[in-house]
């Protein structure tokens, strides 16, 4: 499982308790704060209550104008209290409505109750011992009520508590369990990704990751081993690079040696009957090796980018004409034809040109050991000129085909066809070398058939893009 | 230095693929008495074996064809009394390459001539 869709999770789970926690709390709240509003009135009410006692002790003094008013304005405002409990008490309607109806009850006494001058004190005491008794079960219906008010009142701070408590509590262990978590899922892991950039950095290129989950580090575990397996064959590929380069540079310089040392044994006669012999070998080896620290220092300035190209008007044509005309094999096995070559002029460094085209050239011939044709073949197209190489030698097995431009790389490694002389940097330089004049390279390969190699170079430059890589550096 | 020709000198195989390498071995191995065959990698060596045994091998590693690794374990499967062999390599580290292969002798490219004497003479003489 991802850790996107992991912390999604983790967030979700946050918010719905979040929002459970404040739901409960509101309505906690809410509740305590209704209660608290009738508990407010009730205690109004019984206040009043009070009052109408007071009242009805002040009738019975005689003070018969007097109570009545304190009676009305008492009676006014208990009836207001009871409406207000009424209204907000909706949830015990049947206990305000008792009090209501005793409160009617009393003001029906109240009503009935003798005007002074005093009458008899018989009735007199008979609607004030009503009016008290009344009174006396409103007041313990009020007191009740309190008492229950009183429990819910405190049902709902335990409630706000409790949720409160383990709103804490719940927090505490996603916080803890995000930290297991991310110490699991992200901390280890990019623990471990720095300790193996850290091997690379000192060289193993051997170095993997192994990641068995199948979330982001997986893919970046994966990335990584692909960028080390890439650093292990460029490291190898340049090692032996350098070996190759080695014993191709050593190879020449033990021939010159030993036919050195050959001359400076030999009488004068000898030497000289052997001269012409042993100066053409020596300028051989000459050749070889300037040829050979030529490719290892035109692929160090590639790897740099400082090649210059030297672009002039060139005529393709002549130039074609001239490189086949040079590259005529010796041996009677091959032959070099010239199929098709259209006048053109091109801006081109030409030593580059030709460098490439003698390249291809030369391995057409060296990897068609069983003889036969190589066509070379310059056409002008709408907007290009193709040049191309073709030979009926032993062709590119296809498993190999997709390296065959890379530096250093050698298609018959390890083959029968494993060329000593070959450093494996023609094709890659010769690409190289054609995609700075804005062109491309491209082959076709059939094993056992035979390979055409074609480059191309647009008719209409960029001098832009051209001359800018051209005066690099 | 230069010893006399004969016909009788015992016989080297060079096997290199640098053609000036092996004519001008050649010519120094001659001139120092001994007779010599040329083959041009591993292939053409077994074949020229074919036809007579030399005293001793002068062998290059890094050949077309076949190279001095399969010629020397091919050689080693078809004659059980194996031909002494004289490593002579351009790379870096000849005496691992002759290591490898079990060789009697090596010469590091690019070598003296006097080397080239010396080493075989030895390797002949403590072979016989």
């Amino acid at each position: 499982m991802k850790i996107k869709a992991k912390i999604a999770l983790i967030d979700a789970f946050v918010l719905l308790l979040t929002i459970a926690f404040s739901a409960v709390v509101l309505v906690a709240y809410q509740d305590m704060k209704s209660k608290l509003d009738q508990t407010r009135r009730l205690d109004g009410a019984v206040g009043q209550l009070f009052a109408l006692n007071l009242a009805l002790s002040n009738y019975e003094l005689g003070e018969g104008e007097r109570a009545r008013h304190g009676w009305r304005v008492s009676s006014q405002r208990l009836q207001r209290y009871l409406r207000d409990l009424h209204d907000s008490a909706r949830s015990a309607p049947l206990l305000t409505t008792r009090l209501l109806a005793v409160k009617a009850e009393i003001d029906a006494l109240h009503r009935a109750l003798p005007q002074p001058p005093r009458p008899s004190a018989q009735a007199e005491s008979t609607v004030s011992d009503a009016i008290r008794a009344k009174l006396h079960e409103m007041l313990h219906w009020t007191e009740q009520k309190s008492a229950v008010m009183e429990a819910d009142l405190s049902r709902a701070q335990r409630i706000t508590g409790l949720a409160i408590v383990l709103y804490a509590l719940s927090t505490i262990g996603v916080m803890v369990g995000m930290y297991f978590f991310f110490r699991r899922t992200v901390l280890r892991p990019l623990a471990r990704l720095e300790r193996g950039a850290q091997r690379v950095g000192r060289g193993e290129f051997d170095h993997r990751l192994n990641h068995q989950t199948s979330d982001e580090f997986a893919h970046v575990a994966a990335v990584f081993n692909e960028m080390t397996a890439n650093l292990r064959r460029l490291t190898r590929a340049r090692d032996e690079f350098i070996s190759t380069a080695v014993h191709e540079i050593k190879t020449p310089i033990a021939v010159l040696k030993t036919a050195v040392q050959l001359a400076q044994r030999q009488s004068p006669q000898q030497l000289a009957e052997r001269a012409p012999e042993l100066l053409a070998r020596l300028d051989r080896q000459c050749n070889r090796l300037n040829r050979l620290v030529t490719d290892v220092l035109d692929v160090s300035r590639l790897e740099l980018q400082r090649t210059r190209l030297d672009l002039r008007p060139t005529d393709m044509e002549a130039l074609v004409e001239r490189v086949v005309h040079e590259m005529q094999p010796p041996g009677r096995d091959h032959d070099l034809l010239l199929r098709h070559n259209d006048p053109c002029e091109l801006i081109v460094d030409s030593d580059r040109i030709e460098q490439v085209l003698i390249n291809l050239i030369d391995n057409a011939i060296k990897y068609s050991p069983a003889g036969g044709d190589v066509e070379v073949a310059s056409r002008r197209r709408d907007d290009d000129l193709v040049i191309s190489v073709r030979d009926h030698g032993i062709g590119i097995p296809p498993d190999r085909q997709a390296h065959i431009f890379e530096r250093f790389y050698r298609a018959h490694a390890g083959t029968a066809y494993d060329h000593v002389t070959s450093l494996g940097v023609g094709l890659y330089l010769s690409r190289q070398l054609i995609e700075r004049h804005g062109g491309r390279m491209w082959f076709e390969s059939e094993e056992g058939v035979g390979s055409t190699f074609s480059f191309n170079l647009p008719l209409d430059q960029p001098p832009g893009a051209v001359r800018g890589a051209g005066s690099a550096s | 230095m230069t010893g006399p020709e004969t016909e009788n000198g015992p016989q080297i195989l060079v096997i290199d693929d640098d053609p000036d390498l092996l004519e001008l071995i050649d010519q120094a191995l001659t001139a120092h008495g001994y007779r010599v065959g040329c083959a041009r990698n591993g292939r053409e060596a077994l074949c020229k074996l074919e036809e007579g045994r030399p005293r001793l091998l002068l062998l290059d590693m890094r050949m077309p064809v076949m190279d001095g690794w399969a010629f020397a374990s091919e050689l080693r499967r078809r004659h059980d009394r194996a031909i002494p062999i004289v490593v002579m390599t351009a790379a870096e580290n000849a005496r691992r390459r002759a290591e490898e292969i079990q060789a009697d002798a090596y010469l590091s490219k690019p070598f003296e001539l006097q080397q080239l004497y010396e080493t075989v003479d030895r390797t002949i003489v403590r072979v016989d």
